[in-house]
């Protein structure tokens, strides 16, 4: 019992590492948001070995997880997560996977036509169709495991990263058809996303049926898908054969709508639409239990948008045409002058009392300082420029030259500044206190409130 | 204001150090003060500018009745 144990325990932890592996193409967040729901099975279910045969093998788990999975398109992938109307998808369910695995299938598609460019790695369709083909062939009964519902509680709290990490994966495995190296790349954001994409929900492709009435994988079952895997890997088989038959077109919302209405489960539909509201970014965020689907969201959003975009430039326009009419014509009166406060006698009176008596003495004071100051400087430079003029008298010792330059330039050097402070006490000090004292006076008349 | 403030400080700076300079390799080449003024007497008569300054100030005086 213990051996078994063990070996149940070594099966699981061999499983998910197989799992985390071959989902290493998905972006972190989705990988590990699978991972976790896939060890939530684990831990609810006591029989590992029954999670193991309803999941499949870790290939099919993971080519069910990738198809369909969509790289988020910000690297970082934190509000990601935030996207609270993003539903857990089962990986074996029904159709959901499919439909946003046109558009990479599509992008594949159109790469393996490319010349010169060789395809080494399966793809999702491909990889499907060899796990269908072993599992017909070996006649296993779809379990119920994968289909279950997406009630399933530990799945169920797993939201949108494992619809987007689906269609993230379909993307990335598409994108290996041109790169030979696995799944380990880095997904790299593109514009072909789903919605943009999404006319190859036309026809679901064979893998969409085959998905949904895949039986419960058996270990034989899975050997010999992972054989076919291998073979196709070995011989270079060209991908994207079934869907060399469904013809990816432009996007439309019929074709959504089609898609929800095949798909028939409200959470495709709510993938959909969720598509749908990420571009239209004032759509409301739409339930699984809303009937109304996608399109339909859609289609009213293209009945309320247009007179909306188109009544909103014609008003500016009109509001602008008149403004400019107004303006021209002269219609819009001028606005009228602030009446200014008439002035106060008495506080005119004390002002001017107040302003001959301290002030006139005051004012002649300051001038008279900056007039000193100018006087000072203006000595000390002439008095410097005389000192420098003694060193062209005539004098026959160097040094006595020497120190007459030296003393005048010492003078001189001091004068020119006085001269500037001069200046600038005279402008900012007198002239610049007895604008304030006027100002604040006539303020004071004016009766207005003191401004601080 | 400020700018002009400081090329002039600047300036000025410059100016007191190299007369500064000057006037201490003056007095380090044995520079004379007496022979300078026997040189500047020579040239200017300072008595009679001394007496003009004098008779200037006096009249600034009178036309404050001082």
């Amino acid at each position: 019992m213990t051996s078994l144990s063990e070996v149940t325990t070594i099966d699981r932890q061999k499983y998910v590492a197989e799992l985390g592996k071959l989902l290493s193409g998905m972006a972190r967040a989705d990988r590990e948001a699978v991972l976790r729901g896939v060890n939530a099975r684990f831990d609810e279910a006591n029989d590992d070995d029954a999670v193991i045969a309803a999941l499949g093998s870790p290939t099919f788990a993971a080519v069910s997880v990738l198809r369909g999975y969509t790289p988020p398109e910000d690297s970082d992938g934190e509000d990601y997560y935030e996207e609270e109307t993003y539903q857990y998808v089962e990986p074996a369910g029904a159709s959901q996977p499919d439909e946003a695995s046109a558009a990479p299938e599509a992008e594949a598609e159109a790469v393996s036509d490319e010349p010169g460019l060789v395809a080494p790695e399966e793809t999702p369709e491909s990889l499907s169709d060899a796990i269908e083909e072993s599992q017909s062939d070996t006649g296993a009964v779809p379990d119920t495991a994968p289909d279950e519902p997406e009630e399933d509680a530990p799945f169920e709290a797993e939201p949108a990263p494992e619809q987007d990490a689906i269609d993230e994966a379909a993307y990335e495995v598409s994108e290996e058809a041109v790169a030979p190296e696995p799944v380990s790349d880095a997904p790299e954001a593109e514009s072909g996303e789903p919605d943009d994409l999404y006319p190859g929900q036309v026809a679901p492709e064979a893998g969409v049926e085959q998905l949904s009435d895949e039986p419960a994988a058996t270990d034989e079952a899975d050997a010999e898908a992972e054989d076919a895997v291998t073979e196709a890997h070995e011989e270079g088989v060209e991908p994207e054969k079934p869907i060399e038959d469904v013809q990816p077109e432009p996007d439309t919302g019929e074709d959504s709508v089609e898609a929800d209405t095949r798909a028939g489960s409200g959470f495709e539909t709510i993938d959909l639409g969720l598509d749908t509201i990420e571009v239209y970014s004032d759509a409301p965020t739409q339930t699984p239990e809303e009937p109304e689907t996608a399109a339909e969201a859609e289609s009213e959003y293209a009945v309320d948008e247009p007179p909306f975009d188109a009544g909103e430039p014609e008003a500016d326009y009109e509001i602008e045409s008149s403004y400019e009419l107004e303006e021209e014509e002269g219609f819009y009166p001028e606005p009228p002058e602030p009446e200014r406060p008439k002035m106060r006698g008495g506080r005119v009176f004390v002002c001017v009392l107040l302003g001959l008596v301290p002030g006139v003495p005051v004012a002649a004071f300051l001038v008279l300082l900056a007039l000193a100051l100018l006087i000072t400087g203006a000595a000390l430079a002439y008095a410097g420029g005389v000192f420098i003029s003694f060193a062209f008298l005539g004098m026959g010792v160097v040094a006595d030259i020497l120190l007459t330059v030296g003393f005048g330039l010492m003078v001189a050097a001091i004068g020119v500044p006085v001269i500037f402070l001069a200046i600038w006490f005279f402008v900012r000090c007198v002239v610049g206190l007895f604008n304030k004292v006027f100002e604040r006076a006539g303020a004071w008349c004016r009766g207005e409130e003191r401004e601080q | 204001m400020r700018k002009a403030w400081s090329i002039i400080f600047a300036i000025s700076l410059l100016a007191l150090a190299l007369g500064a300079v000057m006037f201490a390799l003056a007095l380090i080449m044995d520079a004379d003060l007496v022979r300078i003024a026997e040189t500047v007497f020579a040239n200017y008569d300072l008595a009679k500018v001394i007496v003009a300054a004098r008779d200037a100030w006096a009249n600034v005086l009178a036309v404050f009745g001082l």
